[in-house]
């Protein structure tokens, strides 16, 4: 009963304050209808906060979400189901789902009439433009009298997570052959070109898989061998992605980091389909969820995906390179990176020298940082490494860099990428022609 | 749109409407035919809320709607006003005539006004309705606020009291204020339909929601009935201050006016008809004149509050000391039609009398008005019991002198009465030595030869024709000059005096029935003695009242032989009466009865007093005997009852003990209830003895109960004073039911309850 005295509306204050004024001018004039009406008014919220405050229901919800992750722009459906577990409540029930802004209206509900062990299922659907992990619910529901003058509230607990994943677009298949001459023992070799026929053997180390022991070349040099399994390595690739926030410029759903995101995905999820296995870092180190395992393609991309849909931008200022460790060595390296300082070339050289094939795919942050008008009345300028000084340090450095504009397509970005020679070093200023590149 | 919120606008217009409508009923208290105006209204009403209704199912806007309303109910008002639909030109004309004309007739007439006709008010009503049948529609449909559309309805269920001081009748308030809250719980039906989808079996047209019918009812009957009820808050049954005067006082009309007319020229028709065991049942009094002033005697102001009238006991007798012999005769009275009377014709002494409607009665002169404008002595049934003072002249003689317990009122005199009056008194009594005597003196002396009877003289009781009357050769009267003439001249002894009217002797009709009829009207004096209260006395001639009070007769007031000095010495003296012819018959054989006083002590009502106080004591102390005596029990028994224990202590104190869970977790959320870490360790072991004794193979009942007191302990020291109070004196185990520990449904549900039972 407290409650819901404390639950009164705004017009059952002014109801009882009106009548205990009524009722006070009543006694003090003698007027009979005023001293009624003022009884009247004071009666109504009392009595509708007791009948109200001694409702006794009881309502159960079990919230079904399908699919749990989803791309941004799928649709995902929401099935409720409730019940009643307790006496009919004595006026209507207002049920609303509190969803995020991004997610869409907020389903409501009403229930008024339900007796005890009254189930229903409804569903309802969600969307999602915008990448990001959602929690649906809870549910708020509204308890109110039939006429308006008391209003309690009660809130369910559970919710409910929502991934959403950033989109991808299919990139075409690429020749990568004329890889970067490396140095050293370890020879990468173009994964096209590789067989599986070719074993080489190195010593055990400890933490080798057992099932990598050659016994054949054990046998002969009287210790364990393990195969080096070329393709591991090989086929083992990272994707960079510069998710600093002095790197991007944009806000919202519209700034650069989420096109590199995009980016990202898609050739993360392009990459996994080829066979590699692939993992995520951020300009803060490994990504927890996205680190190297040995699963099968659409698993690991799944889980990169997942590790992608909730990167936000970090405030570093430098490029985390503590990942590059003895395993990453002359694997493929794809960077998506933003804008570019001097500080930043001594990592990307480290990045690069430990990787066996390099791309980068600079994003023109300053385009996205510029008015759309101005954006579009600039002419397109034709891609070329030496476009923006970030693409010119990474080319400098032997990257192949590809640059990526508001307005390009990350289908578009990636053929050039394919297009381009490694070898095709240019001096800073260098003559932004296209003839140079090793055919399109 | 939906058939449901097609419903709703039709029922929302109606109702707002009907809510006026029968709001404007309550005007009906100042006009002379509610009629006249309701009929005309009840069309106007109709067609605003149609218009109304019809312009929202269309869709259109609030304001749009106003002025078609307005459009349309003007036009009619106007047509049924002033004939005339279109109130330009001679339609204006012909309106304003009307408008002005009942405006005139509102100031100039008091309530109830003529409502129809040339200067009826109507057509000022029928303004007032529709302007209040717009603004209620304009707001609650309108501008969906229904809440606010209660003012414009307040003030047409105020507006009788601003005129007449009347409430407004119960019913016409409980009908407005169900339509009000019909209004309101319809808004807020179509609120809730339009937050979202519906997920009940909900119908296609809008149910009641649950509940309305019984909050509205018993707000409704609490706002009807707590004002009658509390004092200060009375909504008045009967305003009679309005008008002048205030606390209660009536102008009263004078009975004498009309006795004159009915006994000298009407016919003499059957009045009453009363059955008593009183075996000579006479002087039926009407009522009393008290005071003597601007040329008549009058009734004079009564002071009658609502808690003074005819049902029940009447207060002791006035001025009758208790020791006065007396015996109790009852009287069953029914008039007849024809006695249109305001006065409830009793007894002079009564002790209880039962009438019907609201008849009150002055504790001074114990005659009884009606207390209603409308209400009248004719065609009633009513019983009194009349008490029979049996006084002895001896007793009189013997009364004190000093007048006590009486108004200075019953003495006063116009300045412009005769002197020779008074010299005249002082002569008839000089040879009386007590008041009494005087009295007795001044009876016998109007009845002796020196005055006639006659009902044909044209004498009223003014002071001039009291001197005319007493005239020596003008002596020639009835009973009015009689009784009035008497009364002034024991006034002017400082006897306290005063005129009844009423009737002199019934007709036996029955075996004891007696019929009074308009020819026994009769007029007679009452003077008072101190110890006796007011005696009355006969002073007409025999010729119309055959016998006198007994006390009055069978002594000697001296000699009375003397001549007396009239008011013209001119004329001769008469001789002196002899004395009072014994015509009277024997009196009454006195019985002496004792004195009925109060009933004895009322053994009955006191001891049901006490048996009700103790049984609510008794059903006050209940629970906490019961939870002790469990709480007791329990203690000493097994692990369970323990257990038991444990959770109806945490019940009462209302700390909220979780459904459903295994003992130990039931101890986790128990814990911080616990201040102490012994209290908690205690716990602890009785959650091991509780899970031994339920679930291991070779259960043991161990000493558990000593570990069940800290923990008991424990708990209420945590809570407040004001919460062991009530868990000692309602334990909330005692009155709930423990409910299942399993809830029903699934587990995994998300649940949401009210919160009511659980802290």
């Amino acid at each position: 009963m407290r409650e819901a005295l404390a639950g009164l509306t705004v017009r059952g204050r002014a109801f009882f304050a009106a009548g205990v004024t009524s009722v006070v001018c009543a006694v003090l004039l003698g007027q009979s209808t005023l001293s009624k009406a003022g009884v009247l008014l004071v009666a109504l919220p009392l009595l509708t906060a007791y009948v109200v405050g001694r409702a006794r229901y009881r309502l159960g919800l079990v919230r079904v979400l399908a699919p749990q992750v989803v791309t941004a722009g799928q649709p995902a459906r929401v099935r409720l189901s409730v019940t009643n577990e307790g006496r009919m409540p004595s006026g209507a029930l207002r049920l609303e789902e509190q969803l995020p802004y991004s997610l869409g209206a907020r389903p409501r509900f009403v229930l008024e009439r339900i007796e005890h062990g009254w189930q229903r299922e409804v569903s309802y659907q969600i969307r999602s433009d915008v990448r990001g992990r959602f929690e649906i619910g809870p549910m708020t529901a509204r308890m109110s009298d039939p006429f308006g003058l008391v209003e309690m509230h009660r809130t369910f607990h559970t919710t409910t997570p929502l991934l959403v994943t950033p989109r991808t677009v299919d990139l075409p298949p690429l020749q990568l052959g004329g890889a970067i001459a490396g140095s050293g023992d370890n020879r990468p070799r173009s994964f096209a070109t590789g067989s599986a026929e070719d074993v080489t053997v190195r010593e055990y180390r400890r933490g080798d898989d057992l099932r990598r022991v050659h016994w054949r070349s054990s046998a002969r040099v009287g210790e364990l061998m393990v195969r080096r399994e070329e393709q591991d390595w090989q086929s083992r690739a990272t994707v960079l992605l510069d998710n600093r926030a002095g790197a991007h410029a944009g806000r919202g759903s519209a700034s650069s980091l989420e096109s590199a995101v995009v980016m990202a995905a898609s050739v993360a999820v392009h990459l996994a389909r080829r066979g590699f296995t692939v993992r995520l870092v951020t300009a803060a180190g490994e990504e927890a969820g996205g680190s190297w395992h040995v699963r099968e393609a659409e698993a690991s991309a799944a889980a990169l995906l997942e590790a992608l849909a909730v990167v936000e931008t970090v405030p570093t200022v430098t490029l985390e390179t503590g990942w590059l460790g003895e395993q990453s060595y002359g694997g493929l390296t794809v960077a998506v990176v933003g804008r570019l300082t001097a500080s930043d070339a001594p990592a990307m050289r480290r990045i690069h020298h430990h990787a066996g094939l390099a791309l980068a795919v600079s994003l023109d942050a300053e385009a996205w940082a510029a008015d759309r008008a101005r954006a579009a009345a600039t002419a397109p300028r034709p891609d070329g490494p030496a476009d923006t000084p970030a693409a010119a340090l990474l080319a400098r450095q032997g990257w192949r860099v590809a640059t990526m504009r508001p307005d390009s397509r990350p289908d578009q970005v990636w053929r050039e990428l394919g297009a381009r020679s490694a070898r095709a070093v240019r001096p800073v200023g260098g003559v932004r022609t296209s003839d140079l590149l090793g055919g399109a | 749109m939906g058939r449901a919120s097609v419903a709703v606008t039709a029922l929302s217009g109606l109702a707002s409407a009907g809510a006026v409508w029968v709001a404007t009923i309550s005007w009906g208290s100042f006009v002379t035919q509610p009629r006249g105006f309701l009929f005309p209204l009840a069309l106007v009403a109709v067609v605003v809320a149609a218009t109304g209704i019809g312009m929202r199912l269309l869709g259109r806007g609030p304001v749009a709607t106003f002025v078609v309303q307005l459009v349309l109910g003007g036009a009619l008002t106007s047509a049924l006003i002033g004939g005339n639909p279109i109130p330009v030109g001679p339609g204006w004309r012909s309106l304003w005539t009307a408008v002005e004309a009942a405006a005139e007739t509102s100031t100039r007439f008091a309530p109830p006004v003529p409502t129809g006709g040339e200067e009826g008010v109507a057509p000022l009503l029928l303004l007032g309705g529709l302007v209040c049948l717009l603004a209620v529609d304009l707001v609650a449909c309108g501008l969906h606020r229904p809440a606010v559309a209660g003012l414009p309805l307040l003030a047409v269920l105020s507006v009788p009291f601003g005129i007449t001081g009347d409430g407004v009748s119960w019913w016409v308030f409980a009908v407005t204020v169900a339509a009000y809250l019909t209004m309101i719980g319809l808004h807020e039906t179509a609120l809730v339909d339009l937050w979202g989808r519906r997920l009940d079996d909900a119908e296609a047209m809008p149910r009641p929601p649950r509940g309305a019918a019984l909050v509205g009812g018993s707000a409704t009957l609490l706002a009807v009935t707590v004002p009658v009820i509390v004092p200060g808050l009375d909504v008045a049954l009967l305003d009679l201050g309005r008008g002048a005067g205030g606390g209660g006082d009536i102008n009263v009309t004078n009975p004498m006016v009309s006795m004159r007319d009915d006994l000298v020229r009407g016919p003499d028709r059957p009045v009453l008809r009363v059955r008593t065991d009183d075996r000579r049942p006479a002087y039926l009094r009407i009522a009393t004149l008290t005071t003597f002033a601007d040329g008549e005697w009058r009734a004079g102001d009564r002071k009658v509050p609502d808690n003074q009238t005819a049902d029940g006991e009447m207060p002791p007798l006035v001025g009758v000391s208790p020791t006065v012999p007396r015996q109790e005769h009852e009287y069953d009275v029914r008039t007849f039609d024809s006695f249109d009377s305001r006065w409830l014709p009793t007894q002079p002494h009564i002790s209880r009398i039962e009438a019907d409607g609201d008849w009150r009665y002055d504790l001074s002169t114990m005659d009884f008005i009606a207390g209603e404008e409308d209400l009248l002595a004719a065609d009633m049934s009513y019983s009194f019991t009349s008490v029979d003072l049996d006084l002895t002249s001896d007793e009189l003689i013997d009364a004190s002198g000093a007048v006590t317990g009486v108004d200075d009122r019953y003495q006063e005199l116009p300045d412009d009465l005769d002197d020779g009056i008074a010299d005249l008194a002082e002569q008839v009594t000089r040879h009386a030595d007590s008041d009494f005597e005087r009295a007795v003196a001044l009876q016998r002396w109007f009845r002796s030869d020196r005055f006639t009877y006659d009902t044909e003289v044209d004498l009223d009781s003014s002071a001039d024709d009291i001197t005319a009357f007493l005239q020596p050769g003008n002596r020639r009267g009835f009973c009015q000059q009689f009784a009035t003439a008497m009364a002034v001249m024991a006034r002017e002894l400082d006897i306290p005096a005063r005129v009844s009217v009423g009737f002199l002797r019934p007709e036996r009709v029955g075996a004891e029935e007696w019929e009074y009829s308009t020819h026994d009207l009769h007029a007679w004096p009452e003077l008072y003695f101190t110890g006796f209260g007011w005696v009355s006395f006969e002073p007409t001639p025999p010729s119309r009242a055959s016998s006198v009070p007994s006390y009055t007769e069978g002594f000697d007031i001296g000699a009375e032989q003397e001549p007396e000095v009239d008011l013209d010495p001119a004329l001769p003296t008469q001789t002196p009466s002899a004395t009072a012819r014994p015509t009277a018959p024997a009196p009454e054989p006195v019985v002496a009865e004792p004195d009925s006083v109060d009933e004895g002590f009322p053994w009955g009502r006191v001891l049901g007093g006490v048996a009700l106080a103790l049984l609510l004591v008794a059903s006050a102390l209940l629970p906490w005997v019961v939870r002790r005596r469990r709480r007791a029990r329990r203690l000493a028994g097994t692990t369970e009852d323990v257990w038991a224990e444990l959770r109806d202590t945490v019940v009462d104190l209302g700390l909220g003990w979780p459904a459903g869970r295994s003992p130990r977790a039931t101890a986790a959320e128990l814990e911080p209830h616990l201040p102490s870490a012994e209290s908690r360790q205690a716990l602890g072991e009785i959650v091991r003895e509780v899970e031994a004794a339920r679930y291991s193979l070779h259960p043991t009942t161990g000493a558990v109960c000593r570990q069940a007191a800290p923990v008991v302990d424990a708990l209420e020291r945590g809570v407040t004073p004001a919460t062991r109070r009530r868990a000692r004196w309602w334990p909330r185990s005692v009155f709930t039911r423990q409910a299942a520990t399993a809830s029903v449904g699934d587990d995994s549900a998300d649940l949401v309850d009210s919160g009511v039972g659980r802290r």
